[in-house]
């Protein structure tokens, strides 16, 4: 008998391979059949959810046996925690894939370009779903490689050294994070060691990490997953990646990909550390908090749209990891909060960013200007997108970046309570400067640049046309999600509240 | 009969081989060095099996084993051979270089 | 009741949607939908006012609240006098607004943008009145300002729209981090985010004084940023580029008018901890000092308004520091029919003259009657004119001070004197600079200076809201014979002060009177203007804070590049290094490979042989 969950991972895989025969017709046609696919997935993610209950793993737990010499077991599950997660991950590759109908990528090839992505969505829902700390291990490799293939194969290579810019690009992301999950398995093994399981719902509920082992191990996960998060200085593979990554790309690699290291943080780290043990947690808090101040000054001195974007995550994901450090229910409703909403409004923006470069066919800030008066529609939805990325309240980035703060004021009795402070005062302050970015982009990218008396720009060539239905289509989605979740967050603090509980325990 | 009579014999056939393989100019030769290795194995294999009365016979199970990947082997190694006969011209292992580092050829 | 307060906060986002949606196809339609939006919201406003004001029973209602663990956040309603009074300003003055726009931007291909933010603006400044949950309160809080940025910048074009537009929306937000962590600690202090609830607390309960002066710190941190207030007043008249309309309704009843309401809402949180509001009554009367004296000497006669509304608003802020609570809303709401009716004013002037400098008006008496009057009317009002609205409510707010300074019972004795002078002050350089705004602007020759077609009065769209302003100018007096009728039992202290309203009438007419005489005698010039083309505040923050983050954003970028980078540029070189050397054992060779292998295995099997 094949569970709800099987289904969920398996439909987008099987999809993604129909894909890829229907590509040997018509691209146009594979695409059909991949946004099929996808949107198939959203709503059997909905299918999983009402089936799955609130309270705990809920009905449509999946526990079997899978290598048995090895102790691994094919072992799925859906809670608040990986729920949210799940269905705004098929949100969004339902918007990804449904792109490439009209607005098919300049290489070619979209066909198999969907295909990657269904097989990265496989990949993706299957660690969200993984409750075996190798299985999460192998669905995330799973995710990991086809992005290489996207960037390398897809990726913009305009400019002088456009190819073998975007080959390094590709490549110094499959190394980081490959390097950055090895290191991740090696702290499965020592766990396992330990605690003689790799079940994550038996580490949750009875492993306690005892000596240098247990921290080693602790150490060795928080590593992989802050290459992949990324956390502050293990991020440099970002910007390039994002910057060189087709549009469907950075927005699959920011919305989703991401979000396994934040995943990871949430699901598992949590259970492996000892907050009282060492000074890990503050300074894993520490290294989140630099990133939040760090990534806005880069923003600040950017000059390519995407790479602003780009840098705007590593801040976002900042805020996310400071608010696991907590160890409190809080911190764990802000973490799954704030990724939710990352990917919704990082998702958008990235599309946007695609839309003005496809326009004007560069991405350059300096010379990108005047948006407002050439292309008034497409204008207007940057700037919701950039004032939702700047925490607005009553949008979606707000409650995250809040309740962030508010676990950071009182996190759990092990951690030392002054140092959290002044990292939240630190992360607030960080907020200012985004929002100092986020003016500065808008008054450039929208009104023209300071001081200059024609803000519509001369040297560019005529835009194309404004915001067109299809591109509408692609957006709504996303901002709806976006608008809901900032004046409801009631929708997915409850169920993630429960989770958490579980978690970290009342507190 | 003792054990180092076919472990001898097993041994010369295996050196045999080795020489056959690393220093024969036609591929189907050197394809016939890597049988000789094969079936030296084989030998040692039954005679460790009849020595040790082994109620299981894996040397034997395991000798036939090899030889049916031996002959499935062989069938793809000629195969091989005829392709590049076609395509280069000869068959001499020290001329076929193209999976060479571009640099070092 | 709860559904028609839930309606007035739903109808703008409704209004701003459909608006939006119509957009450019019928600018006929959008019209129609942004005032009839509008107009409701102001009927639903009545409704609730009709069942709220004076002594009737508050509203208090969970609508519905996160059913998670911790203190739950959720859409909480309360609707006080406060809240009603508040409302009804800010959808009348929108309302009117909206009609006003139809004549003032009748050309303007971004009307239907403009007005879906005019109807968010009044929406978001509806959930902060309306709000009891602090969350619910920040929302609408952080929502104006972002309404208040694109307004402002709505005509992109002009450098000054976008600087102005970026610094009112960094400086409040910068403040606005106040709020959040003053709720934050409030949510620790008091366990509960509800407003009523802490309320209702800090009543029952004895006052803790050490230990809430913290978040009543944090928040008034807020409030001077929302309100302009020194340290944070220079946003506020960077902020005129914006249409005149948009500066009617930030200057008389939103995004200002929260800052004066939050304290007037936490009024019980201040009144426990006397050091907040003493530095409140301090910084109150330095900024209504300094801004009525940039207001005495600005040319731009949108200037001289903003500037006249920081320093009426410091005005409510001493006000609401001496404990006079209702003074202070009082004149809150005078200011905001005043107020709006000299921008609305101002705006018909600049319509038809097509500039906002002083300069460039004169003798606009004759010309434009209808806007003349109105102004008549709003200055007058403002300098505080016998028996115009402003009189009674100056004179309940100076008479407040007094008493404080008398008994002495919150401020420090030296502080509440300060602030009784800097109120007495500011009358008098109030009356100066609304006369010469009022002398120049409509009176003596017209200016040299202006060429092009005759000034005349705008259309009727843009005069009917100006007749209906004048009616609370002059009359809303009268509220203050009986606050407790409108404000409930908080607000039924005696208002009226005799001695002190005898100082001031005399106050305004001397200075009135050496205004006009000086006018006279020096005819245009009555004193010259200057322009502080940057305020010292803003030097500061310019040269400490922007010019060195900048720099280190510069810094940051240089370190991606040449440092942070360095360890992945340098593991690659290093494998590369290696790499270059292993290859070259890759000869293609197949036998020589297998050489390796079998030299490999012998020294494997010698090796074990020898170490077994």
């Amino acid at each position: 008998m094949i569970g709800v969950l099987e289904v969920l991972v398996g439909a987008p895989a099987l999809f993604a391979v129909l894909t890829l025969v229907a590509t040997r017709r018509d691209d146009a046609l594979a695409v059909s059949v991949a946004l099929l696919g996808a949107v198939a997935t959203a709503l059997w993610s909905l299918v999983a959810w009402s089936r799955s209950g609130d309270a705990g793993f809920g009905a449509t737990e999946v526990d079997r046996s899978w290598v048995a010499a090895l102790d691994l077991r094919w072992h799925l599950g859906w809670d608040g925690i990986s729920g949210p997660l799940v269905v705004m991950t098929t949100v969004v590759l339902c918007c990804a894939v449904g792109s490439l109908l009209r607005q098919p990528p300049s290489g070619g090839g979209a066909g198999r370009l969907a295909a990657l992505l269904l097989l990265i969505e496989a990949g993706v829902l299957g660690s969200f779903l993984a409750l075996d700390l190798v299985l999460f291990f192998a669905f995330f490799e799973v995710a990991l490689v086809p992005m290489w293939f996207v960037i390398d194969r897809w990726g913009d290579a305009t400019g002088r050294h456009g190819v073998e810019l975007r080959r390094k690009a590709a490549t110094r992301f499959l190394v980081f994070t490959v390097t950055g999950s090895s290191l991740m398995l090696v702290g499965f093994v020592l766990v396992h060691a330990q605690a003689g399981t790799f079940d994550i719902v038996a580490l949750t509920s009875s492993y306690r990490p005892d000596g240098p082992v247990g921290l080693a191990a602790a150490v060795l996960v928080a590593l992989g997953l802050a290459v992949k998060a990324p956390l502050w200085p293990l991020h440099i593979w970002l910007p390039d990646a994002h910057a060189t990554a087709p549009t469907v790309g950075s927005v699959v690699l920011a919305a989703v990909l991401l979000k396994l290291g934040t995943y990871g943080f949430v699901r598992f780290w949590l259970p492996l550390t000892d907050p009282g043990q060492g000074v890990l947690v503050p300074v894993v808090a520490g290294c989140a908090v630099v990133g939040i101040v760090y990534a806005a000054l880069a923003c600040l001195a950017a000059t390519d749209l995407k790479r602003l974007v780009a840098y705007s995550s590593v801040g976002h994901m900042g805020f996310v990891v400071l608010a696991v450090c907590t160890f409190t229910t809080t911190g764990v409703q802000a973490a799954v909060f704030a990724s939710v909403a990352h990917g919704l409004i990082t998702g958008l923006l990235f599309f946007l960013a695609g839309t003005v470069k496809q326009r004007y066919g560069t991405g350059d800030l300096r010379r990108l200007r005047g948006l407002y008066g050439r292309l008034p529609h497409l204008a207007g939805v940057v700037a919701f997108a950039a004032m939702a990325s700047l925490g607005l309240p009553g949008l979606a980035g707000f409650w995250g970046e809040m309740l962030t703060v508010r676990a950071a004021l009182s996190p759990a009795p092990d951690l030392p309570r002054s140092t959290f402070v002044v990292l939240a005062v630190v992360a607030a302050l960080g907020v200012i400067l985004t929002s100092a970015y986020v003016l500065a982009l808008l008054r450039t990218l929208l009104q023209g640049p300071a001081g200059a008396a024609a803000p519509v720009p001369t040297d560019l060539d005529e835009p194309g046309p404004d915001a067109v239905a299809s591109e509408w289509a692609v957006w709504s989605p996303l901002i709806a999600l976006t608008v809901l979740l900032g004046v409801a967050p009631g929708l997915l603090l409850t169920p993630v509240g429960r989770a958490a509980v579980a978690l970290v325990g009342q507190g | 009969m003792p054990l180092w009579w076919p472990l001898l014999l097993a041994s010369l056939l295996f050196a045999l081989g080795v020489y056959g393989v690393l220093v024969r100019r036609n591929a189907v030769l050197v394809l016939m060095g890597v049988e000789l290795m094969l079936n030296a194995v084989n030998l040692n294999l039954v005679a460790f099996d009849a020595q040790l009365r082994d109620v299981l016979h894996a040397g034997q199970t395991l000798a036939l084993f090899t030889i049916a990947i031996a002959a499935a082997e062989i069938g793809l190694g000629l195969a091989v051979v005829l392709l590049v006969f076609r395509t280069h011209g000869h068959v001499e292992p020290a001329r076929l270089t193209s999976l060479a580092d571009r640099d070092v050829e | 009741m709860t559904a028609v307060v839930l309606c007035l906060l739903g109808r703008p986002v409704l209004t701003a949607a459909v608006v939006l949606a119509v957009g450019h196809r019928s600018p006929h339609t959008v019209r129609g939908a942004a005032v009839a939006g509008s107009a409701l919201c102001w009927l639903l406003a009545v409704v609730v006012a009709g069942a709220h004001l004076g002594d009737a029973a508050p509203l208090r209602r969970v609508v519905v609240e996160t059913a998670s663990v911790g203190q739950p956040l959720g859409i909480v309603v309360w609707v006080d006098p406060l809240s009603c009074v508040l409302l009804l300003l800010a959808t009348t003055v929108s309302l009117l607004v909206q009609v006003y726009s139809l004549g003032y931007l009748a050309r303007d291909p971004r009307y239907p943008s403009y007005a879906a933010l005019v109807s968010l603006f009044t929406g978001a400044m509806a959930t902060v009145v309306v709000a009891d949950d602090l969350w619910m309160l920040l929302v609408g809080w952080e929502l104006m300002g972002a309404c208040s940025y694109f307004l402002i910048s709505h005509h992109w074009e002009l450098p000054e729209a976008r600087a102005g537009a970026v610094k009112a929306f960094l400086v409040t937000r910068t403040a606005d981090l106040g709020l959040l962590f003053g709720i934050l600690v409030l949510g620790e202090r008091f366990g509960t985010y509800r407003i009523s609830e802490i309320l209702s607390d800090l009543a029952a309960a004895p006052p803790m004084r050490d230990a809430l002066w913290l978040p009543a710190l944090l928040l008034l941190v807020a409030v001077l940023g929302k309100s302009a207030q020194v340290p944070f007043h220079t946003w506020l008249p960077d902020a005129m580029p914006g249409p005149t309309p948009i500066s009617a309704l930030i200057h008389a009843a939103t995004m200002v008018a929260a800052g004066v309401f939050l304290v007037a809402r936490m009024h019980p949180l201040f009144l426990v901890t006397p050091r907040v509001l003493t530095l409140l009554a301090v910084l109150a009367s330095v900024t209504m000092v300094l801004a009525a004296a940039y207001a005495l000497v600005a040319d731009d006669l949108k200037r001289v308004l903003a500037w006249s509304t920081v320093s009426q608003l410091a005005y409510m802020f001493g006000a609401l520091a001496a404990g006079a609570w209702s003074a202070g809303v009082l004149h809150l709401l005078a200011h905001g029919a005043f107020k709006a009716l000299l921008f609305l004013g101002a705006g018909a002037v600049v319509h038809a003259v097509g500039s906002t400098s002083l300069s460039r008006m004169g003798g606009l008496r004759t010309a434009l009657p209808h806007t003349f009057a109105a102004m008549t009317v709003g200055f007058a009002a403002l300098a505080g004119v016998v028996p115009l609205v402003g009189f009674f409510t100056k004179d309940a707010v100076i008479g407040a001070a007094w008493e404080e300074a008398r008994d002495g019972r919150l401020l420090w004795p030296w502080v509440a004197w300060l602030l009784v002078a800097a109120m007495l002050l500011t009358a008098v350089l109030t009356v100066a600079y609304a006369m010469r705004a009022w002398l120049l602007a409509f009176f003596g020759p017209t200016s040299p200076e202006h060429t092009g077609r005759a000034p005349h009065d705008p259309p009727a769209t843009m005069r009917v809201p100006l007749y209906v302003l004048m009616v609370p100018s002059v009359l809303g007096g009268v509220v203050v014979l009986d606050p407790a009728a409108v404000l409930g039992p908080g607000g039924g202290a005696d208002l009226l002060h005799g001695a002190e309203a005898l100082t001031t009438t005399v106050l305004v007419a001397l200075t009135g009177l050496a205004v006009v005489l000086l006018w006279r005698r020096r005819g245009r010039a009555v004193w010259p203007a200057m322009t502080w083309p940057h305020l010292p505040v803003d030097v500061l923050v310019e040269r400490g804070l922007v010019r060195p983050v900048l720099r280190l954003a510069q810094v940051v970028r240089a370190g991606e590049r040449d440092v942070v980078d360095a360890y992945a540029e340098g593991t690659e070189a290093s494998v590369r290094g290696v790499g270059r050397l292993l290859r070259r054992t890759q000869t293609g060779r197949v036998q020589s490979y297998l050489l390796v292998v079998v030299v490999g295995a012998v020294a494997v099997a010698v090796l074990a042989g020898s170490l077994a």
